[in-house]
């Protein structure tokens, strides 16, 4: 059973598959596995990046 | 825009959607995502399929996550030429850090120990065999790829921009048409500044302030040198890298701490935007920093 096919978009509905038939292992898996199929080393020569304000996140050690 | 954030694997996880009405179920789905990963390779819990492979002699056949997992990580180990090898685990837990960092025995004896390095470490499908006695530390690379796959299965469910942060590894997916904004900054007296990323780019940091451990008379922290066996020297305090994806960003900013005098030609070789604070607090940015 995958999320994705069944079209499954509100949050109670995903709250129940997830609790009734778990199906967030076999999503996660899913999403693991294409992620890793379409993973390439990054070589960026136009960076996009701009200065910003009001970040909503940080990067910090990890 | 909406935003949650909440404690998880000795950090914090922070989700941010474009789309209000997704938060939510991005949260769930997210928790869901991370915990299937934990009960895969946490080295912090006996119960996790990597610490049962581990006790295991000979080949072990894994689930396909752990078996992706395992595979991410030799691949960045490959990358960056050693300088990302899993196989630190073995040398993390002799110097003590074989538990949450919240309850590591500051009395304990920091010992040294030789890795088996990670062309010891056999993956063929799903069969993984680790060499005797070696315990994988996937903490390099394994939060990096949860954050790009939450962000990516977030994207896919729910149709909505979205901005996935694990302990500061940030992966981003689906449309943001203003970008992310970013506030780059180790610790509070680190010198800051903020970038706006790109729909679909990642950002990492790596620290060797960050994640640090007294053990008798020594204060470490978890960026080992695979050649020594040690906590790298801290010649940066931290590095960040912007890349298409927070596995690889990742990657490179461990490297960079490990490699030292070697960071910078390295970075550049990649061709990433960076951005270095060194020992004294200096700032050195390339590849197209703002």
């Amino acid at each position: 059973m995958n999320a994705r096919e069944q079209g499954i978009r509100s949050a109670a509905v995903i709250t129940a598959a997830l609790a009734l038939v778990g199906v967030g292992g076999a999503v996660a898996v899913a999403a693991v596995v294409s992620h890793s199929d379409h993973a390439t080393t990054t070589s960026t020569s136009d960076s996009q990046l701009s200065t910003g304000t009001e970040p909503m996140a940080r990067t910090g050690g990890s | 825009m909406n935003a949650e954030e909440w404690s998880v694997w000795g950090t914090t996880a922070r989700v941010v959607v474009t789309e209000p009405s997704t938060l939510p179920a991005a949260r769930v789905l997210i928790e869901s995502m991370l915990s299937e990963i934990d009960l895969a390779c946490s080295r912090f819990r006996p119960d996790s399929e990597l610490m049962a492979a581990g006790r295991s002699s000979g080949p072990v056949q894994v689930s396909p996550l752990l078996a992706t997992l395992v595979e991410v990580a030799l691949r960045a180990a490959e990358e960056s030429d050693g300088a990302v090898d899993p196989t630190v685990g073995t040398a993390l837990c002799a110097l003590g850090y074989d538990r949450d960092l919240s309850t590591i025995d500051v009395d304990g004896v920091a010992l040294h120990v030789a890795i088996a390095g990670w062309r010891s470490v056999k993956l063929s499908g799903n069969a993984l065999t680790l060499p005797k006695g070696a315990v994988l530390d996937l903490g390099a690379t394994a939060k990096a790829f949860a954050a790009d796959c939450c962000a990516r299965l977030v994207a896919d469910a729910l149709d909505t921009g979205v901005l996935v942060s694990l302990g500061g590894d940030i992966a981003t997916a689906g449309p943001a048409p203003d970008g992310w904004p970013i506030l780059v900054q180790d610790r509070d007296d680190d010198p800051s500044c903020v970038v706006t990323m790109p729909a679909g780019k990642a950002i990492a940091t790596s620290s060797t302030r960050s994640r640090q451990w007294r053990r008798g008379d020594r204060l470490l922290h978890h960026i080992l040198d695979p050649r020594t066996c040690q906590p790298a020297p801290r010649m940066w305090r931290s590095v960040t890298v912007v890349a298409d994806n927070c596995t690889d960003a990742n990657t490179l900013t461990t490297a960079a701490l490990v490699n030292g005098n070697e960071a910078l030609t390295m970075l550049r070789a990649h061709n990433v935007p960076a951005r270095l604070v060194a020992a004294d607090g200096s700032v050195r940015t390339l590849g197209g920093w703002p």
